[in-house]
């Protein structure tokens, strides 16, 4: 074992860097194995040292599993090598496994333990000041001027502690902040935002004026499908599971009826297990908010598709490939509604309908390339900031995000109804009232938000005056 | 023998490394029917091996949770409980002729699988709020100008105040997330895709 010079943590053999101080312990790591295998005085002790080596190394390479799965066990433990006591050694390593994992309750200083295992390791045991190990020092550290030469013991112990150690502050100054220790109220936050949902939801709030920001990408979207031949394949890429289907759900839910509405034919797929079960739940009520059965019979083909994005490149080269399914084409080609049959290897429409940016960054990087296929990405409002540039660059051709941007695609689909220019189907008064409900519940929720950190900020300024 | 094995068996991995890489690179970057084919082939295995890699997780996950029940360590009754409903899914299944699209299996999903993950989700909202509260105050080192950041961001896209704020707030929070938010997180990106190509390339010939 090897006790550190400075903080008097015993170390295993071996060890380049003291666990606790991170000291450096090369040299004394050399000399105590130098000293366990003893001075090599004569020509005996050099060769058994060599018979040793060439038995172990033997050990190495013939096929016997034991030896292997001892050497394995000896790598790992990193005995073997200076021949230490093996119960010794596993002593040791008890004490220092348990040593790296202290047991700390606070989670702060947890994370401060952690971090030091990043952390480059100093080299103060090289910048000793003891004249008796002054021919010690590396020539490189020997060539500069020892920052610390000029101190006393004291002073020198005070170092070492300060750096070995997690860092006291009894005996500095203590800074008196102006704005005290922020006090969390959770039952009060937690009151006065729910309150705001809840009242907007259980009691019919005034409704709030002004209408959401119309952001861009929402009417290049609308014009994006209803430039559409009918009946042409469109391919979905469904990166939303029930989770998120809350906000995702109304965003989706307007471009799936102008889909419908033009008797698209929708291939869906998605990474996600549960992602082919939230589409067609989707459907079914897509189906009975603008009382027409019929939406689901657009969607003509639904897989799961496991792989992550390793696999995304599938569909933008064969379709029927990443579906499992050879007869894609057939089964298009039979579809009696079809009446310009599809090529399945090259859709109309990329409609990639995700939460997260993520799914659509990895869709515009390895599907589109190679499809050349238009995206239309459908997200939810905290991915619209990071996609936004890529509507900006017209890598997407269209972007509808968050529920602002759902019921923004939602008020052209109605304009188009009131207008009767197209055939889309009217949503039903039900389906109207709930996102009505759901906008204002959004909006109260939104002044809650606003509210509390307006109001603690308030607190704060009253406070510290 | 052993080593020279392991030693082996690391330079297949790297020549199948590199043959699929030079493959899928070929394939992306000109258009060769026999490139697109192999490319394709890759690609599909990979399809097997996500879906045997699923199965695997779903094992190793039953394996883990029994084992803590059998060894009796901290909250095994939660293992118990994991064990318990992955089974009983699983059960309902296979007893429906129609597998995962029959009537009791769409029960387990509007009922259970949908509400219980969507109402998680929804606390989300108190922790930010919570969140909010605690780190965005003034005076705090460097929350006042994320304090303000998140104000003017929160505050324009209220349909409240649209209309009451000046166009110069909009045409900041545009430019914000255009310019320096934008310029940031790509940075970011960069050095995330640097740093695991670097960790791949350490990986594959770190031997």
């Amino acid at each position: 074992m090897i006790i550190c010079p400075h903080c008097g943590i015993r170390n295993r053999i071996n060890s380049n860097f003291c666990n606790h101080c991170g000291a450096d312990l090369r040299a004394e790591s050399s000399a105590a194995r130098a000293a366990e295998r003893g001075p090599a005085t004569g020509p005996d002790d050099v060769n058994d040292a060599a018979a040793e080596s060439n038995a172990r190394d033997a050990r190495y390479f013939d096929d016997d599993p034991h030896a292997d799965a001892v050497d394995e066990h000896e790598r790992d433990v990193g005995v073997g090598d200076d021949g230490a006591d093996t119960a010794d050694d596993f002593a040791l390593l008890a004490e220092s496994k348990a040593f790296e994992r202290p047991a700390l309750r606070d989670p702060l200083a947890q994370l401060s333990t952690d971090l030091q295992g990043l952390l480059t390791p100093h080299v103060v045991s090289s910048v000793t000041s003891d004249p008796a190990h002054a021919d010690e020092q590396p020539a490189s550290v020997a060539a500069h001027e020892n920052p610390l030469a000029g101190l006393a013991e004291a002073d020198l112990h005070r170092v070492r502690h300060l750096l070995g150690n997690e860092p006291t502050l009894t005996n500095a100054p203590l800074e008196v902040s102006a704005v005290g220790p922020p006090t969390l109220r959770i039952p009060w936050l937690f009151g006065l935002l729910g309150l705001f949902m809840l009242l907007a939801f259980l009691v019919n709030l005034p409704d709030l004026p002004g209408q959401p920001p119309a952001l861009p990408g929402v009417s290049a979207a609308y014009r994006q499908i209803e430039d559409l031949a009918d009946n042409r394949l469109v391919l979905v890429w469904w990166a939303y599971d029930p989770a998120t289907a809350g906000e995702m759900d109304l965003i989706a839910l307007p471009l799936l009826r102008h889909l419908t509405a033009r008797q698209q034919q929708l291939f869906l797929f998605s990474p996600l297990p549960t992602g082919v079960a939230t589409a067609e739940r989707l459907f079914t009520r897509l189906d009975a908010e603008i009382n027409l059965r019929g939406s689901a019979a657009a969607l003509r083909s639904a897989d799961y598709l496991p792989g992550g994005p390793a696999i995304m490149p599938l569909l933008g080269q064969s379709l029927a490939l990443a579906a499992r399914d050879t007869t894609l084409q057939g089964r298009l080609n039979a579809n009696p509604a079809a009446s310009a049959p599809v090529t399945p290897e090259q859709p109309a429409l990329a409609l990639v309908v995700a939460a997260q940016a993520e799914d659509v960054q990895n869709w515009l990087e390895q599907v589109q390339p190679r499809n050349h296929t238009p995206v239309v990405a459908i997200t939810g409002a905290a991915a619209d900031p990071i996609l936004r540039p890529y509507w900006d660059s017209g890598q997407l051709a269209g972007l509808v995000s968050g529920v602002d941007g759902g019921l923004a695609y939602e008020a052209l689909l109605n304009n188009a109804v009131a207008a009767n220019a197209e055939a889309i189907p009217r949503l039903s008064q039900l389906a109207l009232g709930a996102r009505h409900q759901m906008v204002q519940i959004q909006n109260w929720g939104h002044i809650g938000f606003a509210l509390i950190i307006l109001l603690g900020n308030l607190a704060i300024l009253v406070h510290s005056a | 023998m052993g080593k020279r094995r392991v030693v082996s068996a690391k330079y297949l991995v790297i020549l199948a490394t590199v043959v699929c890489l030079s493959i899928l690179g070929l394939d992306r970057l000109a258009d060769v029917p026999t490139v697109r084919f192999a490319a394709n082939q890759l690609l599909a295995w990979t399809l097997l091996l996500a879906a045997f890699g699923l199965l695997a997780g779903i094992f190793n996950l039953l394996y883990i949770h029994a084992q803590r029940i059998w060894r009796g360590r901290p909250e095994w009754s939660m293992s118990l409980v994991l064990i318990g409903v992955a089974l009983a899914v699983f059960s309902v299944g296979m007893v429906e002729s129609s597998g995962a699209f029959g009537p009791l299996m769409q029960w387990v999903f509007h009922n259970i699988l949908t509400p219980v993950p969507a109402a998680l989700f929804a606390l989300l909202a108190f922790f930010l709020a919570a969140a909010a509260y605690r780190f965005l105050r003034i005076g705090r080192h460097g929350s006042s100008w994320m304090l303000a950041g998140a104000l003017l961001m929160m505050l324009t896209q209220m349909p409240l105040l649209r209309g009451l704020l000046p166009d110069a707030a909009y045409a900041t929070m545009h430019w914000l997330i255009d310019k320096p938010v934008m310029a940031a997180m790509r940075g970011v990106l960069l050095g995330m895709s640097l740093a695991m190509l670097m960790v791949g390339v350490h990986l594959v010939f770190k031997e």
